[in-house]
């Protein structure tokens, strides 16, 4: 019912091309992981490696420690969950879900009651006797899961499988999704380039880029300490600037920038470790920024700071190495209001730009102003590659 | 003024399209109007109706043995046909080969030659083999013609759409064997019966292919082809409605399968 998946020095080319370059993974049993990354990644052709549709060029695919590489899809553990949901047209849904079944040899009682069991697992028990053109995008969307998922795979592959829905019924079905993940233990691989979809469902996340995995890790651990720059950038947003490394000591480093001196934590996951004259990324979170504005909403800017600081523990070294680093003043050359936060592009005076989120209630105007600071605890430190 | 001109310009296309659509079906229409001739001779003027030429023609063993043969030889042919076509289509889609625009080129190739030269060359090379000419010759001849028919329309509708659907089949433990049968072969049924409907068509009327390979036994068509021989005979007319009537209904068939094809296609999307 679940399985690890083991992912060993896969490299694949079409041709001249190279989708995947020496991926090494290790994906946990009844885990849900994502693989995470622009289009062209490579994330898609390693699913087909996955499901055995594509034969890796080089290296191996494991299933439990057993190599399948050469296995064919239908002999394999996996079953995918494909992009356009690949229902047969002309089979009722009942048929659909059964199919699998079917090719085991179950007779027709049995697959019928497994197929509605699995209809009712995604609440389409009643429509058993349609067929797919009378559905909705997401209906067919589950009776591909309920399909995929009546041959009790070990690995259940998901090919973008939300890509094609509208935003509000994406939400629902992300939860739908991890809802019936946990609840069948099987292990899910999902490749989406939505990051939002990643952090929404993930136990883990695979940053992919140029056919690369980029990072691993929770949705947390990437978004806090991002291992490369890539990862940091894609994983929301990110306001990059140079700097190089002055000197490292015990858990901190100083890195000098066009903003001047900073001492920042050190990103474990960012490796091999820094040294002295080293070339570095400073990664500042957008709501990680401040900006002090005029005096009279100067308490804006206050109130949010101090409901920041509340949760307390993991801010610690804040208070340790007493760190808000001023950065200057700041142009608002553009912003926009987001709902739960005011989105502003500041052009610095050393001519960076930066992306600010800024709280509902403040007063910003193109033209504005305003100087700025940043709490250096929350400074992520990158190699500059 | 501008309205006048309008309604003459109107008149004039009424009058255009009666002329174009009274060529084109006015012969058609002769045809069937004096197999109801009540008199020896399908000349004007008309009279009747009368179904007497119908009679004869059905009680003529000579007429409706040659229409058995014409439908075993259109069956058989077109079920052989639309098979290859099927099977051709589905690999020239769905696998890499080598040549495969040339594969593609030669196979719909047939469709420009004209059936006297497919005739001739089937007859040329029949007698060379020793194969006496039968109703098997004549159905190999309509399998050569219709063949390309039907690969060419089954092969237009085969897409990347179905690539991931014929995947699952797989994916879910199909053999290559059980997803051709139970997943290509269902999906694909519109366009299969509209070709073998339409190769039914052709092969029941064709004549000249027909006329070259068939020695006793004959189809519809050479036996009609005898009849005139001796004459216009509204017998002949009530024949060759039978003939028409019977494509029509075939046509309206296959029109009926490649339109529910065509808005299946409008809907998925």
């Amino acid at each position: 019912m679940t399985a690890t998946v083991g992912i060993a020095q896969v490299c694949h080319r079409y041709g001249s091309f190279v989708a995947l370059t020496d991926i090494n993974l290790t994906i946990e049993a009844g885990s849900f992981a994502v693989l995470l990354g622009p289009s062209g990644c490579g994330k898609t052709t390693l699913l087909s490696v996955l499901g055995g549709f594509l034969m890796p060029t080089s290296g191996s695919v494991l299933l439990d420690g057993v190599d399948v590489t050469h296995v064919a899809p239908a002999k394999r553990a996996t079953t995918t969950m494909f992009q356009d949901y690949a229902l047969f047209p002309h089979m009722t849904l009942l048929d659909n879900v059964g199919f699998g079944l079917r090719m085991r040899g179950q007779s027709k009682k049995q697959r019928s009651n497994r197929a509605l069991e699995l209809l009712e697992l995604v609440g389409l028990n009643a429509s058993a006797a349609k067929k797919p053109h009378e559905l909705s995008g997401g209906q067919k969307q589950r009776v591909a899961l309920a399909r995929a998922l009546a041959v009790e795979p070990d690995v259940l592959l998901l090919d973008e499988p939300l890509g094609a829905l509208d935003l509000k019924l994406r939400r629902q079905m992300q939860g739908e999704l991890k809802a019936i993940q946990k609840r069948v233990g099987t292990t899910f691989i999902h490749v989406t380039h939505d990051q939002e979809e990643a952090m929404a469902i993930a136990d883990q996340i695979i940053v992919m880029n140029k056919g690369k995995v980029e990072d691993h890790g929770s949705p947390e651990s990437i978004y806090l300490n991002p291992r490369t720059a890539f990862s940091a950038a894609f994983m929301g947003e990110a306001n990059l600037i140079e700097g190089t490394v002055e000197s490292a000591d015990e858990g901190f480093l100083r890195v000098s920038t066009a903003f001047g001196m900073l001492e920042v934590p050190a990103n474990h996951n960012a490796k091999p470790a820094f040294e002295a004259g080293d070339s570095a990324l400073l990664c500042l979170r957008p709501e990680h920024i401040h900006a002090v504005h005029d005096l009279s909403e100067r308490y804006l800017s206050e109130r949010y700071q101090s409901e920041r600081s509340q949760p307390g523990p993991s801010q610690s070294g804040r208070t340790h190495r007493g760190a808000v680093m001023n950065l200057g003043q700041g142009t608002v050359v553009d912003h926009a209001f987001f709902g739960s936060h005011q989105r502003c592009q500041f052009k610095m005076q050393t001519g960076q730009h930066l992306s600010v989120h800024l709280p509902q209630a403040a007063k910003v105007a193109s033209g504005d102003e305003l100087p700025l600071t940043i709490d250096t605890a929350s400074v992520i430190l990158l190699r500059n590659e | 003024m501008h309205g006048v001109r309008r309604h003459v310009v109107n008149t004039l296309s009424a009058f255009y399209a009666v002329l174009i659509y009274g060529f084109i079906f006015l012969p058609v229409g002769v045809l069937v109007l004096f197999s109801f001739q009540d008199s020896r001779l399908p000349i004007m003027p008309f009279k009747g109706p009368t179904l007497k030429w119908y009679e004869a023609v059905l009680s003529d063993s000579r007429l409706t043995d040659s229409m058995i043969n014409s439908f075993i030889v259109a069956m058989g042919s077109s079920v052989v046909a639309v098979l290859l076509g099927f099977l051709a289509a589905f690999g020239l889609a769905r696998y890499v080969l080598p040549a495969r625009g040339l594969q593609r080129a030669l196979l719909t190739a047939p469709l420009t030659v004209s059936y006297l030269i497919i005739g001739l060359g089937l007859l040329i090379m029949f007698n060379a083999m020793g194969v006496p000419r039968s109703l098997w010759t004549i159905g190999i001849g309509h399998v050569v013609i219709n063949t390309p028919l039907c690969f060419a329309i089954i092969y237009s509708q085969f897409g990347d759409h179905q690539v991931n659907i014929e995947r699952a089949a797989h994916d879910l433990g199909a053999s290559e064997w059980q997803t051709l049968w139970l997943v290509t072969a269902p999906m694909m049924m519109p366009s299969i019966l509209a070709s073998f409907f339409l190769a039914l068509t052709f092969s029941w009327d064709e004549f000249i292919i027909s006329f070259l390979l068939s020695r006793f036994d004959v189809t519809l068509p050479v036996e009609i082809w005898g009849l005139l021989r001796s004459g216009l005979n509204p017998k002949t007319n009530a024949a060759g409605s039978m003939v028409f009537l019977i494509s029509i209904v075939l046509l309206v068939l296959a029109e009926l399968l490649v339109f529910r094809r065509f808005n299946g296609r409008v809907n998925r999307k």
